[in-house]
């Protein structure tokens, strides 16, 4: 079992012109770590985060689109897992940090905890699929499976986080979404 | 490769008070092959007759039911798997007719025809998951199939069916179905 943040300090290090998508509880903390412009935050159309990296990375096939979801929110859209499989970009990757809770809404626990998140996504047909539970193997391997032809998927097994402050306006603010446009109309 | 009425009628040969509920092209087959009193017919809300199945298996914990499911049905709320998977009722078979289209709306393809449906129910947690491609094989396996504790996934690989099916659907819409269904469980 590992600390998000502790992954995301990791994942930051690797991290250089990548879209990263990011979802909920761990939007608040990639923001917190890397405040960045290439930041999109996905909050509201809970589960769509993945569906948004799909069109980002189809939009835009030179770049590498992160995604940092919820194993609560690609529940409530697990159809995403076969439609990105699908179009098979080979420019994304999808983490899933699995805390086996809804802790954006409180906590409450996932109808099924221990459900494979890694088998679902191979068994729709990404390209690449990783499992992580321990910080020092994701540490080895992160620049890897970010390299990778994708779709990549990876379960990050975390544990529920210390309470986070909901700052949703902020992640919300139109100049960080003008901004994102802009950079992404560079060539 | 299977087709799908050859299946039902092996099938058919195994049911007696189980409830059966069949979607969208696999309803119009199962009518003609099996029209019973048990049979609940899930159209419309694409996607939700195994929903609407996990209900009836909590509800009537001493009954059998079957799912007749499409691939194109489940992908429109495929989280139901895992849905299912932490209930984990004993008494749910879920079958799925695997055509790689959605055939009710004029058989276009599904998005992703090498996903493998059993897979991701067994990544989902259900307790028994296999796939037929012979009919030899099915016939064979279903016995046990339908007598094992579940929650159970099967996955049927059949042929695709007619290209633009012309359904009537007001022969399943009928209230009075639905009220004989009712009155069937209540004696059940």
């Amino acid at each position: 079992m590992m600390n998000r943040d502790a992954c995301f300090e990791i994942l930051k290090r690797h991290i250089t012109d990548e879209v990263v998508v990011a979802s909920y509880s761990g939007a608040l903390e990639w923001n917190d770590l890397n405040p960045r412009t290439l930041n999109y935050f996905s909050i509201g159309a809970m589960g769509l985060g993945s569906s948004h990296a799909l069109g980002l990375a189809l939009g835009r096939p030179d770049r590498r689109i992160v995604v940092l979801d919820g194993d609560g929110s690609l529940l409530m859209n697990l159809g995403s897992l076969v439609s990105i499989a699908a179009a098979a970009p080979k420019n994304l990757v999808h983490f899933v940090c699995h805390n086996e809770c809804y802790e954006a809404n409180g906590g409450h626990p996932l109808p099924n905890p221990k459900v494979d998140f890694a088998g679902l996504a191979r068994s729709a047909g990404y390209a690449q699929v990783h499992d992580f539970a321990e910080l020092r193997s994701f540490e080895q391997q992160v620049g890897h499976v970010l390299t990778q032809s994708g779709p990549v998927f990876a379960t990050l097994h975390v544990q529920k986080n210390r309470p986070l402050v909901y700052k949703y306006d902020d992640l919300n603010k139109a100049s960080r979404r003008v901004a994102l446009k802009a950079a992404l109309q560079q060539p | 490769m299977m087709k799908r009425d050859e299946c039902f009628r092996v099938l058919a040969r195994h049911i007696g008070d189980e409830i059966v509920l069949p979607v969208y092209s696999s309803a119009f087959d199962w009518l003609e092959i099996a029209p019973r009193v048990l049979n609940y017919y899930s159209f419309g809300a694409m996607g939700l007759g195994s929903s609407c199945a996990l209900g009836f298996a909590l509800g009537k914990p001493d009954k059998r039911v079957i799912v007749l499911d499409g691939d194109g049905s489940l992908l429109m709320n495929l989280g139901t798997l895992v849905t299912i998977g932490a209930a984990a009722p004993k008494n749910l078979v879920h079958f799925l007719c695997r055509n790689g289209t959605y055939e009710a709306n004029g058989s276009h393809p599904i998005p992703q025809p090498d996903v493998d449906f059993a897979g991701l129910a067994q990544a989902a947690g259900y307790a028994q998951c296999v796939e037929f491609t012979e009919l030899a094989d099915f016939a064979a396996a279903l016995p046990k199939l339908l007598r094992q504790d579940g929650p159970t996934f099967a996955t049927l690989h059949i042929e695709k069916g007619a290209l633009s099916p012309e359904f009537n659907y007001r022969t399943l819409d009928d209230p009075q179905k639905r009220d004989d269904f009712r009155a069937a469980l209540r004696m059940s």
